[in-house]
């Protein structure tokens, strides 16, 4: 009665775990949708306006993070609240920049590339190995070699997942401080997401205890 | 020798987890350094109050309502602002709840201090234990529970605070060009307190399993 609690737990915990998974990824489908959608509007406006977009140069939309240049001036710009009517002083930290420049550095885009087609694999492989281990939770069978390289597998793509966005920041934040210079900000180094590290990290840990555990049961096995 | 080398292996695994740890707590606390040093000046002079605002274009996603001048070329980019720190007066607005919202986000600060400071005492407390080389103990199973639950409260924290600040926005704010969003709370806080639950429950097998074979013995 007390086992099959224990596996049931167990078993929850996994799905949990899998479901909060494909929570976290809906905010890069959302942007990436959105993204698309954009994408989708400009180009369509180019071939009604009859644009041309070799002499015009690429459309540029990066996102960038930023910070007020001045210590003394903490709020650069204003802003009307309709509520009160009044005006009211703002600092914007994040923004979306539209530049009509030229691209400033095709390799960048390149790695960019690149890199966002590495991070796109362990999205869609993390789910299948969450489902796999969780199928073999409700099976019961827990400490097998298999599990532990599907673990030791998880961890490894965490890792590329950690590796893959520190490359995309620093890629984004170099292509930005290269193309744009603002009057009253900053740009600012993006965050480098050492969470997906200490994820990674902690199922590396798992893996040991898993390994210790297996070898204890095979020798209890063996010892009944 | 194979055991020594995983003997190793966990110690500097549980190394390496402490440094990134740290390396999380020093970037989180970097991030944060202006906005506290701003709101030690706010609670200083009683007068003003930053307010942290999510914004969307109100037209569509492909709306770029402003701009600003690009200095490396010397030509006007459009911008599209995503988030915000607005200065207003700490006065609330007449007939409109703050305060309520004001007195929840008092409580709910304290909870989440306490979560801050707690957390990484539990989780060095745990780390020493595994690089002592004790993983099956009792010990570190509560150590792991009582991180889970309290990662699990943060993430619920978190979301509260950025519903009620959200609240606090819509009611005090409203701006001809954006709207006014959620900030989402971090989800990954929960994908690690669920990790760290199924870490539990795999050590307290453990530990059964080691219980029993010490008593074979």
């Amino acid at each position: 009665m007390k086992n099959n609690k224990k596996k049931t737990s167990l078993a929850v915990l996994s799905i949990l775990a899998g479901a909060i998974y494909f929570i976290t990824l809906i905010p890069y489908f959302v942007g990436g949708w959105e993204g698309g959608i954009r994408n989708v509007n400009e180009s369509c406006k180019i071939q009604t306006d009859g644009v041309d977009n070799e002499s015009k140069g690429s459309r540029i939309l990066q996102r960038i993070q930023v910070e007020t240049k001045s210590n003394d001036i903490l709020y650069s710009d204003s802003i009307v609240n309709i509520k009160t009517g009044k005006m009211m002083p703002v600092s914007y930290t994040k923004m979306y920049v539209n530049d009509e420049s030229k691209e400033p550095n095709s390799i960048l885009y390149l790695i960019l590339t690149i890199v966002v087609f590495l991070g796109g694999l362990p999205f869609f492989v993390i789910p299948f190995l969450f489902y796999k281990l969780v199928l073999s939770v409700y099976k019961d069978e827990i400490f097998t070699l298999k599990n532990i390289r599907r673990i030791k597998t998880l961890g490894i793509l965490y890792l590329i997942l950690y590796a893959t966005k520190f490359a995309y920041n620093l890629t984004n934040y170099y292509i930005d401080t290269s193309t744009i210079e603002l009057r009253n900000y900053n740009i600012i180094k993006p965050d480098l997401g050492y969470n997906f590290l200490l994820i990674a990290i902690l199922l590396f840990i798992i893996v040991i205890v898993m390994k210790r555990v297996m070898i204890m049961k095979e020798e209890q096995d063996l010892t009944v | 020798m194979k055991t020594n080398t995983a003997k190793t292996k966990l110690t500097a695994l549980s190394v390496l987890a402490t440094l990134t740890y740290c390396l999380l707590l020093f970037s989180s606390f970097t991030e944060g350094w202006d906005d506290f040093k701003l709101g030690f000046q706010e609670g200083y002079s009683f007068k003003l109050q930053t307010y942290f605002v999510d914004l969307k274009a109100k037209k569509s996603i492909s709306s770029f309502p402003d701009s600003l001048t690009n200095i490396k070329m010397g030509e006007k980019v459009n911008i599209r602002y995503d988030k915000a720190q607005v200065r207003a007066a700490v006065i609330p607005v007449p007939g409109k709840s703050i305060d309520k919202y004001q007195l929840i986000e008092t409580l709910i600060s304290l909870i989440s201090f306490f979560i801050v400071i707690y957390i990484p005492v539990l989780f060095f407390k745990l780390m020493k234990t595994l690089m002592n080389e004790v993983v099956f103990d009792k010990k570190n199973i509560r150590y792991l529970r009582k991180l889970a639950v309290l990662l699990i409260v943060y993430y619920i924290v978190d979301f509260i605070t950025n519903y009620i600040s959200y609240r606090i926005n819509v009611s005090l704010f409203d701006f001809a060009n954006y709207k006014i969003l959620r900030e989402p709370a971090d989800m990954i806080w929960l994908l690690l307190g669920v990790v760290l639950l199924l870490f539990a429950e795999i050590l307290t097998k453990g530990s059964k399993i080691q219980e029993e074979q010490d008593l074979t013995i």
